[in-house]
């Protein structure tokens, strides 16, 4: 009977599981559907005045570059050589240990070598070894060089923006090398020749135009918060008043638009409305919303330094407009590591602008002395910790909740203990995830830095695998059913991620949270949390 | 010809199935190496060294997963082995759905199985009873790959369904929520 059935020993020999084990230089770039973003579309480009603005298609082979393109990367590296001293450094000292190879999300989840993060810069530093070292010039390939080529710029873009710029790899760098910095520097070379994705470029126009990401007008975000209103009237029973562009007010508050705009993100958002108005009704605090810094996002972090430098400036501009005293931030991911890590260089001191100072605490936020910007979870934090907000955490009994720490307030500010601190005395449930993916070790939602778009979906899952991976532990050992966090991105691609590996577990923010135990005076009997589900022991309500 | 009274197959079979679960171990090894060979060399070694569950989630629950698929070969084929095998199933699957593979090259370790046990157990050299319980053996893990198949397809109409729905789910409800809908979504 086993006559057609070949022999196993033959059949072992036949088969090449494996892609050719090639060098890596020699294993050319397969850009394949699902792993790369659309093109930047050229209105943007062009109205940012960047280069090179033209409809092209990754796809094709023609990627109607400059003629001289090779001379204009080659130029732009040798500037950023000279004003980046860590770009100069990370590009000479990395000895190739391999200790960063297996800590992104992207080389677990994709399985793809490029992904390692020393390939990934690699990919840079051959060039550098070609074009600027001795070295290289003289050997070559034997020295890890290798010239500028169509191929490799192709390569370039499509692992560049395989990168979250999520610094995971830097923990672990016995010489503090980040990869996310060679991503960001390797992107604004990209950006001269006009190779950006639309996800990022367009984004970037719009909040360049009016404010936020999306393009929406100060009308229009009023209306969206005024419509937060009366959903939180009929939640509550109270009317809340938030306060828009008002002159001389204590407190500029700026949250990501993804806050205003999508769920469940609007959550958070009423959230913090909820919040003022307590703090106002309780200590007379006094916080504006502008509906011209509508952005606390910055895609401009994705494109170039300049970019991030212009749309980072209007919130700054906008408080001196104003006239307050400081500027408290909402829960977001990469405007902390802009605000913490670049903005006092680039648009800062900003000294027209106060210490921030907790009105009803006292507290000095010195770690804010020079930005003036206080993240939302600390400011929380110091509220509960003086004993400064009513609560009943009961509220959040049905949810059993772990915290995702977003790379940009973990590992960009060192933000790990505010959040939980808030989260543990609004809500009786928590559980932290395994010691090797939280705090600064954590995992990227696999969709930061601009790659939240829908066509790189395949990419996003895979980058989103070992984040989700630990989540499933908890969910599975402790019963989770909600990932809290403080970051817009996260709220919005860790809940495709969650439907896509543990459909169980839902998102939320943190300020969520504190809302639904926050008691507020005069409140009515509250029957149901701020999505309209029932609250614990209130599922029957609506059939009284 | 000569004929097998069918309380002789019975045991014949359970033998047979003894014999996987004692050999388990081996067999299991040799699948996943088969499996993770898939994978680019620099990565297989990755995925085969790293015995942390968060470090590598790829590697373990392969493996994990591997060794419930074994069992669900030898145990009772009954409800609970059946969810058991699509859950276990679907552990892989949903990984490779996502990885650069083709269908046929994502699913073709389910029936890389067959030859594992024959090599293993050396079928070939074996008795004709043996020959004739793998054989039904390679019956069930076809069923098993075809229920892969189902899995497969299945996650790759969530990615669509991810890609489609994404931005409509989140920002369009929480627009039309509003009532403010009619902005254009196409510059979203
Ligand atoms: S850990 Fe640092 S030195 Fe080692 S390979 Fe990675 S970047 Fe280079
Ligand atoms: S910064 Fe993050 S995404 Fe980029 S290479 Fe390092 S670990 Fe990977």
């Amino acid at each position: 009977m086993s006559d057609e059935t070949p022999k196993p020993d033959e059949l072992f020999g036949k088969i090449d599981y494996r892609t050719p084990a090639k060098g890596w230089m020699d294993t050319p770039v397969n850009i394949r559907k699902g792993m790369y973003c659309y093109a930047s579309n050229p209105k943007s480009v062009k109205n940012l005045g960047l280069p090179n603005a033209r409809a092209w298609n990754p796809l094709e082979d023609d990627w109607k570059l400059p003629e001289n393109w090779q001379q204009i990367l080659h130029e732009g590296f040798k500037e950023r050589l000279d004003k980046f001293r860590s770009i100069k450094i990370f590009m000479d000292i990395c000895v190739r240990c391999g200790a960063c190879a297996d800590k992104c999300h992207f080389f677990i989840g994709t399985g793809d070598p490029k992904n390692m993060p020393v390939l990934r810069a690699e990919l840079l530093r051959s060039i550098y070894r070609n074009d600027f070292t001795p070295t290289g010039k003289i050997f070559g390939r034997l020295a890890g060089a290798r010239p500028m080529t169509l191929e490799v710029l192709k390569e370039w873009w499509y692992y560049l923006f395989q990168c979250s710029e999520c610094r995971r790899c830097s923990v672990y760098c016995p010489y503090g090398i980040d990869t996310a910095e060679i991503t960001i520097f390797g992107r604004e070379l990209l950006n001269l020749i006009g190779l950006n994705i639309d996800w990022i470029a367009t984004p970037v126009s719009n909040c360049y135009n009016t404010g936020n990401h999306l393009g929406i007008q100060p009308h229009a975000f009023k209306d969206m918060l005024n419509f937060f209103v009366e959903d939180i009237e009929e939640i509550t029973g109270i009317h809340v008043e938030p306060q828009y562009n008002k002159k001389g007010a204590d407190i500029l508050f700026i949250t990501p638009s993804g806050d205003v705009f999508a769920d469940p993100g609007t959550y958070t958002c009423m959230g913090y409305m909820l919040l003022f108005h307590y703090l106002k009704e309780k200590y007379g605090l006094d916080v504006t919303w502008s509906t011209y810094a509508s952005e606390g996002g910055n895609f401009g972090f994705f494109t170039s330094h300049e970019t991030m430098k212009r749309l980072n400036a209007k919130m700054y501009n906008e408080a001196r407009r104003l006239g307050v005293k400081w500027i408290l931030g909402g829960e977001c991911g990469h405007m902390w590591r802009v605000i913490s890590q670049y903005m006092d260089t680039m648009n800062g001191p900003a000294d027209f602008l106060e210490t921030p100072v907790n009105p009803i605490t006292g507290t000095r936020f010195e770690n804010a002395a020079s930005t003036k910007m206080v993240h939302i979870a600390e400011f929380t934090a110091d509220l509960i910790r003086h004993g400064k907000l009513e609560l009943d955490p009961g509220r959040n009994d049905n949810k059993i909740i772990s915290f995702h720490d977003s790379c940009n307030p973990s590992r960009g500010m060192g933000m790990f203990d505010e959040p939980r601190y808030v989260i543990k005395n609004v809500a009786n449930n928590f559980y932290d995830m395994p010691a090797n993916t939280i705090r600064e070790q954590t995992f990227c939602c696999g969709s930061g830095s601009g790659l939240n778009a829908g066509e790189d979906m395949e990419l996003r899952m895979a980058g989103g695998l070992p984040r989700a991976n630990a989540v499933k532990h908890v969910h599975e050992t402790y019963g989770v059913n909600m990932l809290a966090c403080v970051c817009a991105i996260d709220r919005a691609a860790l809940p495709t991620s969650m439907e896509y590996w543990v459909p169980d577990v839902d998102v939320t923010g943190v300020h969520e949270l504190v809302a639904n135990a926050l008691i507020l005076p005069g409140e009515q009997d509250r029957t149901t949390d701020l999505r309209g589900e029932p609250l614990p022991g209130m599922e029957d309500a609506d059939e009284g | 010809m000569r004929t097998i009274s069918r309380g002789g197959g019975r045991n014949a079979q359970m033998n047979f199935k003894k014999k996987i679960s004692q050999h388990k171990e081996t067999i299991a090894k040799k699948w996943f190496e088969l499996i993770i060979n898939s994978y680019p060399a620099e990565t297989a070694r990755f995925l085969k060294t790293r015995n942390d569950p968060f470090a590598n989630p790829v590697g373990m629950s392969t493996r994990q997963s591997l060794e419930v698929l074994i069992d669900c070969l030898t145990d009772q084929i009954d409800q609970t082995g059946q969810d058991k095998a699509r859950s276990a199933l679907d552990t892989i699957l949903r990984i490779r759905a996502i990885q650069d593979f083709t269908p046929a090259q994502a699913i073709r370790f389910v029936f890389d199985v067959k030859q594992v046990i024959r090599q293993t157990l050396s079928v070939e050299h074996s008795d004709s009873q043996t020959v004739k319980e793998m054989a039904a053996l390679d019956r069930q893990v076809d069923e098993l790959g075809l229920l892969g198949f189902d899995i497969y397809m299945k996650c790759r109409e969530k990615i669509y369904d991810l890609k489609a729905n994404e931005i409509k789910s989140r920002i369009y409800k929480a627009f039309s929520r509003a009532g403010i809908i009619k902005e254009s979504l196409d510059d979203v």
